[in-house]
């Protein structure tokens, strides 16, 4: 086979190890670690894993979506609070739930432009420690009074404010835009292209039990046992929202959430709300060979992508984000030994699936061509963000070790891995090993 | 300048004189007869000096003045006379500052302690700089001693005199920000702002004088206007006094006169006014410095010092530069290592075999950075980036990259091998393995390692941050990186370090298990427990030997008791008693079940550990003499046995590690000083007549014979 394109030529970006704290629903284990906490239980166990000397590393980059307001730099938050030697340089960045997939590409860009050579990237949500935020015409009445002279003034700065401006400003995921929840995103998509409760429940119902499946076997040993609680007495060592004994019928029971009349949406075939953290370590390929370490997959191509969200449904970036990935890498769907996609919802896989394999699908939504057929025998085959939950910071780190993972043991020439995200953004990545 | 040697040096710079204190060619400012002289020298100039509007009294090292020079001490503590001039002088000096004609503020970064706090309080104004580094206090109650420079009057003349009382009976030293509340500076401000502030505070406060002359005066001469001030100048200060006195006497058993005197010196000065204060405070410091109790004090601080700055190896080896330090086991012990070296910069990976085990670690190591931060010693952020430091994990992995791993683990010989194994397995062939065993020697726990080299001891005392002493143990093989190395991690972790050979107990464990052990026979002889702890107690340890054995845990002691009893079978019998009560699931203070009662009723002697030994519940006490010397003379031989066996060749070490490690008290200067006191020949002979009445192991060493033969001691006085 002709020699294909990868980034960095002979000298690639490896993916050296991965690790990840368990995925717990939000408000439970975790509800007392914040963002910091949660990545440095990753980072710390990452540069231990690999006995690399952490001064080795040149920087950090995190994905986190809703950085919290003390200390928005979560990245540089952690360098400070962890194992890692306070000399690194570290960003945060946010592109929705791709943040960390957009970390990955960050960190690709600067060692192959020489700006380094070792870097971890990583991402981490934190629902529970999202602060519900006072109203933005409370907060200019405060500013006000506090800056009055008088009792009068001080008093005159709250004239404004109505009874409704008390209320907390409960952080919400609604896209900003469209002012639409990503729920009701994946309840438009399953009408329009005709994606069933049925056929949601029953992917979702695979997914959990590949997942329980994917855990029983040892295949991810990624995850890092967390010791928390106040007495440290509570150990989570696996992500706690996996069902291995979910099915259709049980399933069927639960009633639509947005769109309760006429919805298929359901608590079930979505993603849960999600805490947790994950890291990756990337290094030039020629250094991880100086220092001995054996990569587990190379990062060949990537590609990030947006769509019109006027025109087109919302978490659809999959379709316009794998074609370009591809396409870089000269490859096309058919030479992916592994397939991952994130799991925002049933509904959103399923119809990105379908887009895939429909000719007349994809062209309409502008594709030069459909992208192929997708064998479900490679898809998701360690299950995805359904029953392993999506921390919105934490997933695309997360699918690009649970790739390149499954990728070594297999050993599987070449994988994809891509990820909606709010906005009408996609990502896309395309892994080779050898 | 006349004199040859720099000490200070004067400045003047827009209507101020800076007084710099650099003494040349020392790390450290301290205060000495010619110092004083000095000084007295330059007030002279200045008052000559017209238009100056104030004068600055700061220091260009990274301290401002750490106390007066106790070496000086040595030569005067036989002189009254002269101690009684130099501490006129001092006074006047003071003085001298006090009548200059223009205000003197000392700008004070780093440590301000003793004669260096004493002079900052002799100044109209003190501006602090808000460094971690800067403290002040006045520590002499530390070496026996009380302030001698004004310290006594002025302190209580300035701030609240309970906190003055506080600052002076215990030494505790204040960091800038509380000083600044309890009024002890005016001002605190960024370090390298420090001098400018103090200008500016004198100008200041020369401008308030010249505004408004008779307030000043009337502030200069009576400064007991102010803080004491309301209490210290009613009878109230009585009660004040009295309470002091108690807790005095509570915390000191009564062994250290000191505090005592201070307390006299101060209320003295309080009823008959600050004069015949300064006076009443020479004449109790010409008194302290001539006591057993000082003279044992300060030689204990210039063996510490000496102990701390002891290169033991060549001093060409280069200790390996340690980032990450693997602890195995997450008990008490390994706990407490990771929590000291975390919160000392270095990372480390804690193992242990379980996350239930490893939680436990986690937790007491939280506790502590926590206890720390709430007390205000360090803050929340650094609380939460030293327990950051600490990665926890049930696995090896993690381990191949550290540079020294210590193991923690239960003292069994098998099990320890068996890690060490483990460790080496992961191929690092540089690192560093210590082992914080109490009684195993090295050597056994090494018999099969591949690099035996790379193989040392580490003993660490519990509470680990809290107890001072590392006993470092080096084997035949020990290489001097591996002992520089263990040195340098030690005294990182702010440690004084004793390097002692290897052997059965090695050091400090043996000799604390001939405290127990004599104290176990005088148990089982028929003695009650309290008789035995009290004694003591009375005598100065801070715990009696069974309450310690409560404190460590029966089963722990019993363990270690069985390594020694079988090292040193051929002289050392062990009584049956505590194997018995042993026995008996009796644990000590971890199951609330020992010689002592715990829980609710937490006082007194457990009635019911009699019922296993002879005698029963009735006991018949022996005279309080005959235990106090069959139990520290036991230590004392143990203690000899070892320099004859070359376990340690250092009396200064041994010293320390008695007092370090085991609670000896610290006002008879050590075991090998305390010796020397009685007499080497006393002890031998007090040593023979105890063997002939209580058994062969209490047979003197035969270095002890020799020494007394020969007319030897342990130390030389110098």
């Amino acid at each position: 086979m002709a020699k294909t394109f990868s980034l960095g030529g002979d000298d690639r970006v490896a993916i050296i190890e991965g690790t990840r704290t368990p995925f717990v629903k939000a408000w439970s284990e975790f509800r007392d670690l914040n963002e910091a906490d949660l990545t440095r239980f990753a980072i710390n166990e990452l540069i231990n894993r690999v006995n690399i000397d952490p001064h080795e590393v040149d920087e950090v980059v995190i994905g986190c979506v809703s950085a919290p307001m003390n200390g928005p730099n979560v990245a540089r938050e952690v360098v400070l609070r962890s194992q890692l030697p306070n000399e690194i340089p570290a960003f945060t960045v946010q592109m929705y739930c791709a943040s960390s997939g957009l970390a990955a590409i960050n960190a690709v860009g600067d060692i192959l432009s020489g700006a380094a050579d070792t870097a971890i990237i990583g991402g981490v949500e934190s629902m529970s420690a999202a602060q519900a935020r006072i109203t933005l015409n409370l907060t200019q009445a405060l500013n006000d009074a506090s800056r009055a002279r008088s009792m009068q003034d001080r008093l005159k700065a709250f004239s404004d404010v109505k009874l409704a401006d008390l209320k907390p400003d409960v952080p919400s995921i609604a896209e900003p835009t469209t002012g639409k929840s990503m729920g009701e995103s994946a309840e438009d998509m399953a009408k329009e292209y005709g994606i069933t409760r049925g056929d949601q429940d029953a992917f979702a119902e695979l997914t959990h039990h590949r997942a329980a499946k994917a855990f029983e076997d040892g295949r991810f040993p990624e995850v890092v046992p967390v010791i928390t609680g106040e007495k440290f007495d509570v150990v989570v060592d696996q992500d706690t929202m996996v069902r291995g004994d979910t099915s259709v019928e049980k399933m069927g029971k639960l009633r639509p959430v947005f769109d309760r009349k006429h919805g298929s949406v359901t608590a079930a075939n979505s993603s849960p709300l999600t805490d947790g953290a994950s890291a990756v370590l990337l290094m030039r390929e020629s250094k991880a060979k100086k220092l001995g370490l054996k990569p587990k997959a190379y990062i060949k191509t990537h590609a990030l992508a947006a769509l019109d969200l006027f025109k087109h449904a919302m978490l659809l970036g999959p379709s316009f984000a794998t074609p370009k990935a591809l396409g870089r890498a000269g490859l096309s769907l058919k030479d992916m030994g592994l397939v991952d996609m994130h799991e925002a919802f049933a509904a959103q896989v399923l119809t990105n699936v379908k887009v895939w394999e429909s000719k007349e699908l994809a062209t309409k939504i502008g594709l030069d061509d459909r992208i192929g057929d997708v064998d479900m025998e490679k898809f998701n085959v360690n299950g995805g963000s359904i029953p392993i939950g999506h921390p919105f910071g934490a997933t695309g780190a997360r699918l690009i070790m649970q790739l390149a993972g499954e990728m070594e043991r297999r050993d599987v020439q070449y994988g994809l891995t891509t990820a909606c995200a709010a906005g009408g953004l996609g990502f896309s990545m395309v892994l080779e090993r050898g | 300048m006349s004199n040859a040697e720099k000490l200070v040096t004067l400045n003047y710079e827009d209507g101020i004189a800076y007084i710099c204190v650099d003494i040349e060619g020392e790390s450290v400012n301290t205060l000495s007869a010619k110092m004083t002289d000095r000084i007295e020298e330059i007030l002279a100039e200045i008052k000559g000096k017209s238009g100056l509007s104030g004068a600055v009294i700061h220091s260009a090292k990274r301290d401002f003045i750490v106390g007066f020079d106790i070496r000086e001490f040595k030569h005067l503590k036989d002189d009254p006379k002269g101690l009684r001039e130099l501490g006129k002088r001092g006074h006047a000096m003071l003085k001298s500052i006090d009548t200059l004609g223009i205000p003197v503020v000392s700008a004070i970064h780093g440590n301000c302690l003793g004669g260096g706090l004493e002079v900052a309080l002799a100044c109209h104004g003190r501006v602090a700089s808000d460094h971690k580094s800067t403290k002040l206090g006045l520590p002499e109650v530390m070496l026996g001693l009380i302030p001698g420079a004004g310290g006594t009057q002025n302190l209580p003349r300035l701030i609240d005199l309970s906190a003055a009382l506080d600052m002076i009976l215990t030494g505790r030293q204040i960091p800038a920000k509380k000083a600044l509340k309890m009024g002890l500076v005016d001002d605190v401000v960024h370090p390298d702002y420090v001098v400018q502030a103090a200008a500016e505070l004198a100008k200041k406060l020369h401008k308030e004088r010249q505004e408004k002359p008779n307030l000043l005066e009337e502030l200069v001469s009576d400064p007991a206007s102010g803080a004491m001030k309301i209490v210290a100048a009613t009878p109230a200060r009585s009660l004040v006094f009295s309470k002091a006195k108690e807790q005095v006497m509570k915390q000191s058993g009564g062994h250290y006169p000191a505090p005592l005197k201070a307390l006299e010196v101060i209320e003295y000065g309080l009823a008959n006014g600050l004069e015949a204060g300064l006076d009443k405070e020479i004449e109790a410091f010409v008194e302290l410095i001539q006591t057993d109790v000082s003279a044992s004090l300060r030689g204990i601080f210039f063996m510490k010092q000496e102990a701390d700055k002891d290169p033991v190896v060549s001093k060409r080896t280069k200790p390996v530069d340690v980032d990450k330090i693997g602890v195995l086991g997450a008990g008490l012990m390994g706990a407490g290592i990771a929590q000291v070296g975390a919160s000392k910069g270095y990372n480390i990976r804690l193992k242990d075999r379980d996350a239930k085990g490893l939680g436990w670690g986690l937790k007491y190591a939280n506790d502590a950075f926590q206890k720390m931060a709430k007390r205000r010693k360090i803050s929340r952020p650094e609380a939460d980036i030293a327990m950051g430091r600490i990665s926890g994990t049930t696995d090896y992995r993690g381990f191949e990259s550290c540079d020294l791993v210590i193991e923690a683990v239960f003292e069994d010989i098998n099990l320890k091998q068996k890690i060490l194994a483990d460790v080496e397995a992961l191929g690092n062939k540089d690192l560093i393995f210590a082992s914080n065993t109490s009684t195993i020697p090295i050597k056994d726990i090494a018999a099969k390692a591949k690099y035996p080299k790379n193989v040392i001891g580490m003993h660490y005392f519990s509470p680990v941050h809290k107890m001072p002493l590392l006993e470092i143990i080096r084997t035949k093989e020990t290489s001097a990186k591996a002992i520089a190395t263990a040195l340098a991690v030690g005294r990182k972790m702010g440690k004084t370090c004793i390097v002692v050979e290897d052997g059965p107990g090695f050091f400090t464990s043996r000799v604390v298990g001939a405290y127990i052990n004599e104290a176990g026979w005088i148990l089982q002889e028929g003695s009650s427990v309290e008789a035995i702890d009290n004694t003591m107690e009375k005598f100065g340890f801070p715990v009696g030997p069974l309450k310690l054995v409560d404190e460590v845990g029966l089963d722990v002691a019993q363990k270690a008791a069985g390594v020694l009893g079988e090292a040193f079978k051929h002289r050392w019998d062990q009584p049956t008693a505590l194997a018995a009560i042993a026995e008996e699931g009796r644990k000590g203070r971890k199951n609330s079940k020992g010689f002592y009662l715990y829980g609710k009723d937490e006082k007194g002697v457990d009635e019911s550990v009699y019922d296993k030994i002879p005698g029963g519940r009735k006991r018949r006490d022996l005279d309080a003499d005959v235990i106090r010397d069959r139990v520290w003379l036991a230590m004392l031989n143990e203690c000899a046995y070892c320099l004859q066996e070359g376990i340690s060749d250092k009396p200064r070490d041994i010293d320390i590690g008695v007092i370090f490690g085991l609670g000896f008290p610290p006002f008879r200067g050590g075991i090998l000083k305390y010796a020397d006191h009685v007499g080497v020949q006393k002890c031998v002979d007090d040593l023979n007549r105890l063997a002939d009445a209580y058994g062969e192991r209490l047979r003197p060493a035969q270095i002890l014979v020799d020494m007394a033969a020969k007319s030897k001691t342990f130390h030389t006085e110098d």
